[in-house]
């Protein structure tokens, strides 16, 4: 998150502070927010249902991205359709991944799968940089530069279309849980393991099932990533990090929370940067992350007595 | 006190190797022993949290970047020798970590991870943006310090066996025990009289002076400092894959880690970015089928049991 492509960020603390820039501010990022809580998807649904830090998704959303780019100037496809076939990728590779890499580890408690991650997470940056070199990378479209005013205010294109997105993927994902055998299974392996086994469900499938969708929406938050920023191997961390704030804010496992998670950071940062100047933007989540955790280990919306 | 003589006949024979060394070997293979010695210091400090008191700390780099930073700063400004500034770096990472203790320990198992991990990126945004420490530029200290490579080298010796004693000290006293009781298991720990909280700060404390040491004596190697590599998360996973590669919760785990995997990557050095992939999938490999890591491992094989006597390693 250190570069920003376009004109996107003409707002922040080089502006004297007004309550122009500050409202500004905080519409930004209240429309950023859409594309903050896409790219905390995952993190929030595989944490949600098999209690896995997963800190390999940065590089996930990262993988996301530079394959976007790579199929979309190959095929001369408009990024947001290549995101689609990226998405198929990233499912077979979460599920694989799941299946293969974590569930052995699954019954050992919570840190030798946080560990597992971190290992993929050094494999992943270290793989990004032999193909892909240390070059910093952007997604660029005819829209992801634009910019319309809104109430007077300059908002990018992008913004808005992360945040159409964001409702929409959202939506899909919670009808998904709700509506469908595989959707109720993974809520079933959520509240209850043990039971869910005995009435016959795969807890196993259920586990990768979920990763694989968890790591097929980083599809989408890579190439929104990609569009909006700009991305180079190492940018997996700030984006995991970013996600965790979004979780924490969000409830820890809650899909349409995630969304609220999302709008709240933006909106703070948005906010927060006006105020502070844009250096300090990406520490603003962090702090708040950390009082929100000490004040209420579960999270802002997060249910009493669920740890 | 039951202890072989062969053993500390060894450890003399390895003492007088170690010395000699670096007067046989080329310039950059003493660079590299250097390395081996940071990191080893750096994995005994880590491990003296992780191994025993089970606080998993994915935010280790906070206190070394501090460390340095403070070293830096009061060397640039006064002028002190630069050990002394050292030892300043190592308060006041361990008045940092104190600072920190209150909230922190709030958090506990993997929480505590990316408590920890949060906590060191949030501290490594606001040194970047800092002006005062030189924001994004750093410090940059006169080179030449009076200490040559061979010097930093016993230096380093010194930090890793010294901490690696203190770890064996530690272990034996109250606070030791203490420490294994809240990893076994923290609420019978507080309920079996252990302070727990105590017990934590102080672990904290010693493992965050430590770190911020290294930091110091590194920073003054260095010679010149920024941001972005010395606060860099790279200094706490590469440390917490160390001390899982060698053996959490054993005193020799650390060593054995940092010998492989920083000859490992010497090894694969024309490969350069392909030594991470490798210690990636060694790392996912120990932690799925030798969890106990390499030393463990081994001491828990005849072979161990035969060398190390009645000694617990």
């Amino acid at each position: 998150m250190q570069s920003y492509s376009g004109w996107a960020i003409s707002w922040g603390s080089e502006d004297k502070l007004t309550l122009f820039t500050l409202s500004a501010g905080a519409l930004n990022g209240f429309l950023l927010g859409g594309l903050y809580a896409i790219t905390a998807l995952g993190l929030s649904m595989v944490f949600g249902v098999m209690r896995l830090v997963n800190v390999v998704h940065g590089e996930l959303l990262v993988l996301g991205a530079y394959l976007t780019l790579f199929i979309s100037t190959a095929l001369g496809l408009d990024p947001l359709l290549a995101t689609l076939i990226v998405a198929v990728v990233l499912f077979l590779i979460g599920y694989s991944l799941q299946l293969w890499v974590f569930n052995p580890v699954m019954d050992r408690g919570m840190e030798p799968p946080l560990l597992t991650a971190f290992g993929l997470s050094i494999i992943a940056q270290s793989l990004f940089l032999v193909y892909w070199t240390t070059n910093t990378r952007t997604i660029n479209t005819i829209y992801s530069q634009r910019g319309l005013r809104l109430v007077g205010m300059n908002v990018p294109v992008i913004y808005l279309v992360s945040f159409g997105l964001s409702l929409v993927l959202i939506a899909g994902i919670h009808l998904f849980m709700t509506h469908t055998y595989p959707g109720k299974a993974i809520r079933a392996a959520t509240q209850d393991p043990e039971t869910a086994k005995v009435m016959g469900v795969n807890v196993k499938w259920v586990y990768a099932l979920t990763y694989a969708i968890g790591a097929a929406t980083t599809a989408l938050g890579g190439t929104l990533i990609g569009m909006t920023f700009s991305f180079v191997p190492a940018s997996g961390l700030s984006w995991l990090l970013k996600g965790f704030v979004i979780v924490v804010l969000g409830g820890m496992g809650s899909i349409v929370g995630t969304l609220a998670g999302g709008f709240l950071l933006g909106t703070a940062e948005g906010v927060g940067a006006a105020i502070v100047g844009t250096g300090y933007r990406d520490m603003i989540g962090l702090i708040i992350f950390l009082v929100v955790l000490v004040a209420r280990p579960t999270g802002l919306f997060g249910r009493a007595g669920s740890k | 006190m039951s202890r072989p003589y062969g053993l500390w006949g060894l450890i003399g024979l390895l003492g007088v190797v170690l010395i000699i060394l670096p007067h046989v070997i080329s310039r950059y293979m003493v660079f590299v022993f250097y390395m081996v010695w940071l990191s080893i210091g750096l994995a005994q400090s880590w491990n003296f949290l992780a191994g025993y008191a089970g606080l998993i700390s994915l935010g280790h780099a906070a206190f070394f970047g501090i460390g340095a930073y403070t070293t830096a700063m009061v060397v640039a400004h006064w002028g002190v020798p630069f050990w002394v500034a050292a030892i300043g770096g190592g308060l006041m990472a361990a008045a940092f970590s104190v600072a920190v203790a209150l909230p922190i320990f709030r958090f506990r198992g993997i929480y505590f991870a990316v408590g920890t991990l949060v906590l060191a990126e949030a501290l490594r945004i606001w040194m970047i943006n800092w002006d005062f420490t030189g924001g994004a530029q750093g410090i940059h200290l006169e080179p030449d310090t009076g200490t040559s490579l061979m010097g930093f080298y016993y230096i380093m010796l010194c930090i890793a066996a010294g901490t690696t004693v203190l770890l064996i000290a530690i272990l034996r006293t109250k606070l030791g025990m203490g420490l294994r009781a809240i990893g076994d298991n923290e609420d019978s720990a507080q309920n079996n009289g252990v302070n727990t909280f105590r017990a934590k700060l102080y672990a904290f404390l010693i493992s965050a002076f430590i770190a911020g040491f290294i930091g110091g004596i590194h920073a003054t190697k260095m010679a010149s400092i920024e941001p972005y590599s010395i606060f860099s998360a790279m200094w706490s996973l590469s440390t917490v894959n160390t001390v899982i590669i060698g053996g959490t919760g054993t005193v020799l785990g650390p060593i054995v880690g940092s010998i492989f995997v920083i000859f490992l990557s010497e090894l694969l050095a024309d490969y350069h970015t392909f030594h991470l992939v490798i210690t990636g999938i060694i790392l996912i490999l120990v932690i799925r089928l030798i969890p106990a890591g390499i030393w463990g491992q081994m001491r828990a094989s005849r072979f161990a049991k035969r060398i190390r006597g009645g000694v617990t390693t």
